[in-house]
Formats: structure tokens, sequence, C-alpha cells
């Protein structure tokens, strides 16, 4: 939502589905505290208490209007597991704020589109993604920075691959990007490369975004340790979804 | 790409003709623009002299939840990052 304020002018043109933030695990109790004096209350506990590897603390809950309104305090921002370098530190020292509200910085918000937009949500909700970016483009980036950062965390290939699509819709790339194709993994590449726009354009059902999203994950994972994570992590997944239908039906 | 993809898409890269408008499945452009989470930018950029009257009332209805959906998040999070920068507390949207 912030990011709304920042890069749309007017906000109300982007859909907003929940508030997600990003908290330092030693303040989560006074955070949790001070949204259940403006009413909001924990939910799905029981759900969240089985996760494994949550990235998330429990969804906070408030009716207001006949709207649920709903918080996702995160606690990571890539799950299960981190084969980027994405590094959290780095996010939290380059913060900048706007109307008391802290934001990324501008380099590490169009790294994180990129990287919600190909590997988080595997390309649903991409031209959202693409939107955020031409916008933020407008801002004032600092390009060295941005080149510095996406080598920094690991996000080469995954940000060529959207400063291409966003070539391809909007005629003008994100400068400097290009220059960093020859340190990128050509296997990496090609792999994204494989997603042409006609390809990420069709609406996909939830089975197929969800099973894609396990196929990028393990494509992404480094080594047996993460790749195993992920696989625990979509088990237990699974496993927990099919509880919680079962239990639904029974409430019905 | 189908009539309502390359329509999408014209209109994103702002290089839309008339043409582009024939053949349209409106209810799948919807979902289209939908899936894609830009309904509101998309509803902005149509040619509303190209679509019947029933089509832009089933964006106008669409948009109106979208708005009402954001300004309740809006309000919301506002009050709560004032409470949180009372406290002292750091957050990161």
């Amino acid at each position: 939502m912030a990011l709304n304020n920042f890069i749309y002018p007017e906000s109300f043109l982007r859909v907003s589905s929940d508030i997600d933030f990003l908290i330092k695990e030693k303040e989560y109790s006074e955070i949790k505290k001070t949204t259940e004096k403006k009413g909001f209350k924990e939910s799905n506990f029981w759900l969240w208490e089985k996760q494994l590897f949550y990235h998330h603390y429990p969804i906070l809950e408030k009716n207001v209007n006949g709207l649920n309104c709903m918080i996702e305090p995160h606690k990571e921002l890539i799950f299960p597991v981190n084969p980027f370098e994405i590094d959290l530190k780095e996010i939290w020292r380059d913060r900048i704020e706007i109307n008391d509200i802290f934001i990324p910085s501008i380099e590490d918000s169009l790294i994180l589109t990129a990287l919600s937009s190909v590997y988080q949500h595997n390309f649903y909700g991409m031209f959202e993604g693409l939107i955020d970016a031409k916008n933020l483009m407008k801002k004032n980036i600092n390009y060295t920075k941005l080149k510095e950062k996406t080598e920094k965390y690991n996000v080469i290939e995954i940000m060529i691959y959207f400063n291409e699509l966003i070539k391809e819709i909007f005629g003008n790339g994100i400068k400097g990007i290009k220059e960093l194709e020859e340190k990128a993994d050509k296997k990496k590449l090609d792999y994204l490369k494989e997603k042409s726009l006609e390809k990420i354009i069709k609406i996909q059902d939830k089975k197929e975004i969800d099973s894609e999203i396990i196929k990028n994950r393990f494509y992404w994972a480094k080594g047996i340790k993460q790749k195993t994570k992920v696989l625990i992590f979509v088990l237990n997944h699974k496993l927990l979804s099919a509880v919680w239908k079962i239990r639904k039906r029974k409430k019905i | 790409m189908n009539s309502e993809e390359r329509l999408f898409i014209a209109l994103i890269k702002g290089n839309v003709t008339a043409k582009d408008y024939e053949n349209i499945d409106w209810n799948e452009f919807i979902k289209l623009a939908y899936y894609h989470r830009i309904t509101g930018f998309i509803a902005k950029k149509l040619n509303k002299k190209l679509i019947s009257e029933k089509t832009i009332k089933q964006i106008n209805k669409l948009n109106k939840i979208i708005i009402s959906k954001n300004l309740i998040l809006n309000n919301e999070m506002i009050s709560l990052f004032k409470e949180f920068k009372k406290k002292e507390l750091n957050l990161l949207q």
C-alpha cells in the first residue's frame, strides 16, 4: 500500500488485497499489541502453528464495514529458502520514509518487484510488477547502486529477464542491467527466457500456478539441503490445506 | 495471442487502435485484467466509445469494489503506522 501511494499518482488504480509488512522478530509482540488495540485479531492460529519454515507471523484480521482487512507480518521476504543472497540488513539500512511509512529504497524496490513477479509468484500478477517497475523507473534511481545490488543479491538473471520484458512492453529498459549479461549464468537465463510474453499473459488456474511455483522453487533451490527444505515445505503445506478443507466441510 | 490478450498488451504499450477492440469477449478481457491485478489501470486506458454500456457498467462495478477496498486498507494502514511510529517500532512496508 505504501508503494501504492509512492509510485502511483492515483493509488486507487492498484489492486490491494492485504497489508504486508516486514518486521524485526524482537518487535513482534509490541507490534501485535498495537494492532490488537486497533481491533485486529490473530487468525488461523492453529494452521500457522503447524507450518514448517513459516515466513510470516499469524495473519491479523479486522472486519471493517463488511471487509475483512488482513495484515501479514512478514519475518522473511523470500521463502521457504533463499537461493539468492538478498541481504535483509542492507534493505533495512537503505530504507526510505514516505509519509511516516518506511519502504525499501527505490533500487531495492525494483529488485524485490522483479523477484516477487518472476520467482515468488511465478508470473502471477506479472503485469502489475511490470507497471510498478515502469513507475519506479520515473524516480531518481542510482543505477550504479542498482547494478551493485543486483550482483550482490545474486539476481543477475532475474533482473536481465525482467528488464527484457520491460523493454518489450515499454520500449526502454533499466539503464545498465544489460551490461551484466556477461556475468549471467546462461542456463538460468535460458530457463527464464522460455517464459515469453505470449506464455505469461495466459490465465492459469490455481492448480497450474501452484505446480509452477513448486517447479520454480525447486529449480532455483541450491543444493540438496535447500531442495529438501522446499520438498518438506510443499508436503507440509499440502497436508495442512487438505486438513483445513476437511475441517471447513465439517463445519458446514 | 488471442484478441483479448492483444488488446490488453496494446493498452499497456499505449499503441491501441480501433481494430484492437474488434471481436473481444469482454468477460474474458475483464478476467484477464483482474488476473494480472491491473483492472484500474486498464479501465483508465480503455476507449469507452468503443465498448458497450453493459461492459462499462461491469468494469465500473469492479473498480468500485477495488477502490473501496483500497480506501479501507489505506485508512487502517495509516492509522497503524502512526501508532508504530509513536512507539518507535521498525517496520518496512
